[in-house]
């Protein structure tokens, strides 16, 4: 087989962790909160997106648009019912109230969805030739999504004002309302926005991954992992781990038993946090004051 | 039968445990009065099985199944003159929940008679309890070696070994010398590895290599463009019961393989053509229901299941939990009695006929039919059809 | 406090009272500011300094008592206030630690909405009050000292021009001659106009740069006035300057 079938495939795959870790870079960054429930949001931005497809809207971009949409209200959403109530209590409130959303979530889709993952169409059908490689549109427009986004996060939060207020409102909240920065305002536009990423994800990765499911959770993880080995606090970071992972899996995948492939994944990760704790591509190492 | 377990975190486990913890409960809990042998009262049949948590999906199917049999045996007027009734326990895969259900359906409720789990790891749990309490129980796994060696224990689904044989049996009709094998990583997936080598080898046929899947990814180009650099006669496919299944045909084919694609029973599932693709035009799955060509009692459950349940076509699972029903029913009638033992006696002398082949029991053999009750089945332009050739 | 005082009084504390819980950490606090005045808080740990600097500064909301601005009330939310002229100086300096110096004191002043060249002159007076920032301006502020810290915390309040600065325990944790470049620093600030709020430990540096000061214990003021009188005054003499 081909390496670089492999390395497509691969690329593809470290794309869909790479929407995924973006979330999770996006709500650490403009919250200070790790949001596990990134993978199953993204599950339900596919169902949406299904369930538009079979009330009969065929325009990809009115879909797409729509799902992004409903995923920003989620998010809002989410804030005020999963976030809001623990603030009192840090981040570590929160992240515990996200772990409980991976199961209302997973549990709510299987409930109203049913348990069983849907066939999705292709969002973008066909591909091109390039010798013996074939490469999809579909997995075109996902690495596509990823540098876009990558790009426009990292230009919200590092060149707009708002991005800087959220990032502030972040990093220390008291100071950030001292100048003036609406603190839970930034943090349900942080959600809403990693709500509306995921969706939007969702339904980018449903015809590969398919709707629903019990998909949430693998995504989740490979999406952390993506993040955490390029370094959580960085844009461009999170994006190249998660697509070495991807790359490396499928690599291993050809040359290892199927059954080995994550486990040396993680070793591999906990070795590289052992010597580099901010990640691969992430900020060096402190010099303390 | 094969339990689809997914390779799911301990998270997700455990977040189906404290999800559904609360929502544990016996969904109809009116009592038999069966013990009263009067004509005209109602027989209650015991039903053990998860309809949530997990594997939620295995009892929902399995419970249509179940109930379009009570209504049809009912609409002929019952059991000897009995109406057939389902007093179901929801489980929710858990082994602890399964004990508890059966014990409270054969102490509290009494019945004489429990169809299911259809999970391994609580049937085997549970099995030993039907001859402590005198209970007929149908079970709704693969694994004869669950029932055999008990007094009151039977199998309706055809053994996953079974399975194996028929697999290679047709690829060796069809003149295959070699071929490769690619399971799905969970328990079910590895016995089929195994099963599938032992077939292969006593058949003839060299197994050129052997890939696992990790059910709960979605890319599988990996271990497709391995198999299909060995460009092997045929390849094997045994699947998980999950999304994974479809996807990993797929690939095999966009590997750009061309030889024979043969799959268990997970590949007789409606689903996978919408999954699949084109792809699903090619693959022979070898399965306990002959979707490809239905006829007689076959058709006339697929119709009945169709008209019932919204055009679906029933699973694997829904027949054999309909079949569980109907074997109950025989073996009620013919022992004459609603009592555990009297009704173990008859459903092991009776030979029953099902749509998916004879229930030959035994004092030592409890499974379900062998190796040759399995059909060959294909799709064409997403429909279930035989084999093209 | 005197009648004129309160008739002309900038920031004005009314019979606060503050709870955490059931920890009263502000019982009946009045203090007042007058415009281009130098006020300090002394007292000891605990004694409801840092509490007060924040109801003052509005980002605590107090159980009883008004805070008043240009005798209006605040705000009622927090992140409103600095637009009504009050910048606050947080105890422990709370900066942006990721951010360079000049990102921690753009966003000072992120409420106005000021307009590129606005904010470059503004980020100029920062620098040439504490030059050192200027060769800083591109490092994150993480790996700054305690005096650079301190600078970058004051530059990022008054990048919003506030009337009222109020600094708790600027000179915490800094060595003498930092802390006499700071102090300098306010000192100049003063003299341009700029009302201030100090709270600190050390009383002759506090006396050196205001004009009144309060003593508080236990959640209450217990002595105040100009500081001649608190010079004089026996509890502050033994407790503070060591005398
Ligand atoms: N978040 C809090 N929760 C409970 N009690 C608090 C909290 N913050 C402060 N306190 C208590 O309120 C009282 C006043 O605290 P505050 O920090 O205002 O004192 P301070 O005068 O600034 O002390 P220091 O000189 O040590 O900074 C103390 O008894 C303190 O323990
Ligand atoms: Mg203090």
């Amino acid at each position: 087989m081909h390496i670089l079938d492999l390395l497509v495939s691969g690329l593809t795959l470290g794309s869909i962790y790479a929407l995924v870790a973006l979330g999770f870079h996006l709500v650490f960054k403009m919250t200070g909160i790790i949001d596990f429930a990134q993978g199953d949001k993204v599950v339900i931005g596919g169902l949406l997106g299904l369930t538009l497809v079979q009330q009969g809207l065929s325009t990809v971009m009115v879909v797409l648009l729509l799902v992004v949409v409903a995923g920003l209200l989620l998010g809002i959403a989410y804030d005020a019912i999963v976030i809001l109530p623990t603030q009192r209590n840090g981040a570590l409130a929160a992240m515990a109230a996200t772990v409980g959303m991976t199961l209302v979530l997973a549990h709510g889709h299987h409930l109203v969805w049913g348990p069983d993952p849907k066939p999705f169409p292709p969002v973008f059908a066909g591909g091109i030739e390039l010798g013996p490689l074939r490469v999809s549109f579909q997995s075109m427009v996902i690495w596509a999504v990823v540098v876009a986004v990558g790009v426009g996060l990292a230009l919200l939060m590092g060149r707009s004002r708002t991005g800087r207020g959220m990032v502030a409102a972040a990093t220390d909240p008291l100071a950030a309302t001292a100048v003036g920065v609406n603190v839970s305002r930034m943090r349900a536009l942080s959600f809403a926005l990693a709500f509306g990423l995921a969706a939007l994800a969702g339904v980018l990765v449903a015809p590969i991954t398919l709707a629903g499911g019990s998909i949430g959770t693998a995504l989740t993880i490979k999406g952390f992992t993506g993040a955490v080995l390029g370094g959580l606090n960085s844009t461009k970071g999170v994006v190249l781990g998660a697509l070495l992972l991807g790359v490396v899996e499928s690599q291993l995948a050809a040359v290892l038993p199927n059954g080995n492939v994550d486990p040396v994944v993680f070793v591999a990760l906990v070795i590289i946090l052992l010597l580099m704790p901010n990640g691969l591509f992430g900020l060096r190492r402190q010099r303390l004051a | 039968m094969r339990a689809p377990m997914r390779g799911r975190s301990a998270l997700a486990v455990l977040a189906a445990a404290a999800l559904t913890a609360t929502a544990c409960g016996t969904s109809d809990s009116n009592k038999s009065d069966a013990s009263s042998d009067g004509a005209g009262s109602t027989y209650t049949i015991g039903v053990l099985n998860s309809t949530t948590g997990e594997l939620g999906a295995v009892g929902q199917q399995e419970a249509k199944g179940m109930d379009l049999a009570v209504e049809e045996i009912n609409a002929a007027g019952g059991v000897n003159g009995h109406q057939l009734k389902l007093e179901t326990v929801d489980d929710q895969g858990s082994v602890n929940l399964a004990t508890a259900g059966f014990k409270k359906l054969a102490t509290s409720s009494k019945v004489p008679i429990v169809i299911g789990p259809g999970i391994s790891a609580t049937a085997k749990a549970v099995a030993p309890l039907a001859d402590q309490y005198d209970v007929t129980q149908i079970l709704l796994v693969a694994q004869p070696e669950v029932a055999n060696g008990t007094k009151n224990v039977f199998e309706v689904p055809l053994p996953g070994k079974a399975n194996a044989e028929a697999v290679v049996k047709y690829a060796s009709s069809k003149g295959i010398k070699n071929a490769s094998i690619i399971w799905a990583n969970n328990p079910y997936g590895q016995a089929g590895n195994s099963d599938i080598t032992a077939a292969a080898k006593s058949a003839g046929i060299s197994i050129v290599n052997s890939e696992g899947f990790d059910p709960a990814k979605f890319d599988f180009t990996a271990q497709a463009g391995k198999v299909a650099s060995a460009n092997p006669e045929a390849v094997f496919l045994w699947g998980a019961g999950g999304a994974a299944d479809a996807l990993v045909l797929k690939a095999v084919r966009a590997s750009g393989y061309k030889g024979k694609v043969i799959g268990d029973l997970t590949y007789s599932t409606s689903t996978i053509p919408e999954a699949a693709g084109e792809a699903a035009d090619s693959v022979v799955s070898l399965t306990a229901v002959n979707y490809g060509a239905p006829e007689g009692e076959t058709k006339k459950l697929i119709d009945a299941y169709k008209a019932r349940y919204n055009n679906e076509t029933p699973t694997v699972l829904s027949v054999y939990a309909y079949v569980a029903v109907k074997l109950a029913a025989a073996g009620i009638e013919k022992a004459g009695k609603f009592e555990g033992p009297a009704i173990s006696a008859a459903i092991q002398s009776l030979n029953f006929e099902s749509v998916v082949g004879k229930m030959e029991y035994t004092d030592t053999y409890r499974g379900g039919p062998n190796a040759d009750a399995f059909k060959p089945v294909s799709f064409k332009n997403g429909e279930f059809a035989p084999p093209a050739e | 406090m005197t009648a004129t005082a309160q008739d002309h009084a900038l920031l004005e504390l009314r019979g606060i009272v503050y709870k955490y819980g059931a920890i009263s950490a502000l019982r009946d606090v009045d203090l007042s500011v007058r415009k281009g005045e130098a006020v300090c808080v002394i007292g000891p740990n605990g004694a409801g300094k840092t509490t007060l600097a924040r109801v003052a500064g509005g980002l605590y909301r107090p159980a009883k008592g008004e805070v008043l601005i240009g005798g209006e009330p605040l705000p009622r939310s927090p992140h409103d206030v600095v637009v009504r002229g009050i910048g606050s100086v947080l105890e422990g300096r709370h900066l942006f630690v990721e951010q360079t110096v000049t990102t921690n004191l753009e966003l000072g002043c992120y409420r106005s909405g000021l307009d590129k060249a606005t904010v470059e002159q503004r980020l100029e007076k920062i620098m040439t009050l504490f030059p050192v920032l200027r060769e800083r301006a591109h490092q994150r502020t993480s790996t700054m000292s305690g005096g650079e810290q301190q600078m970058v915390a004051i530059g990022r309040a008054l990048m919003a021009e506030p009337q009222i600065l109020i600094l708790d325990e600027p000179s915490m944790g800094l060595a003498p001659k930092i802390t006499g470049e700071v102090f300098d620093a306010l000192a100049s600030l003063r003299e341009g106009g700029l009302s201030i709020l100090l709270i600190e430990q050390n009383a002759p540096l506090a006396f050196e740069l205001a004009d009144r000061g309060y003593l508080m214990r236990q959640g209450a003021v217990v002595v105040e006035g100009s500081i001649d009188e608190l010079t004089h005054d026996d509890v502050v003499r033994s407790a503070y300057l060591g005398a």
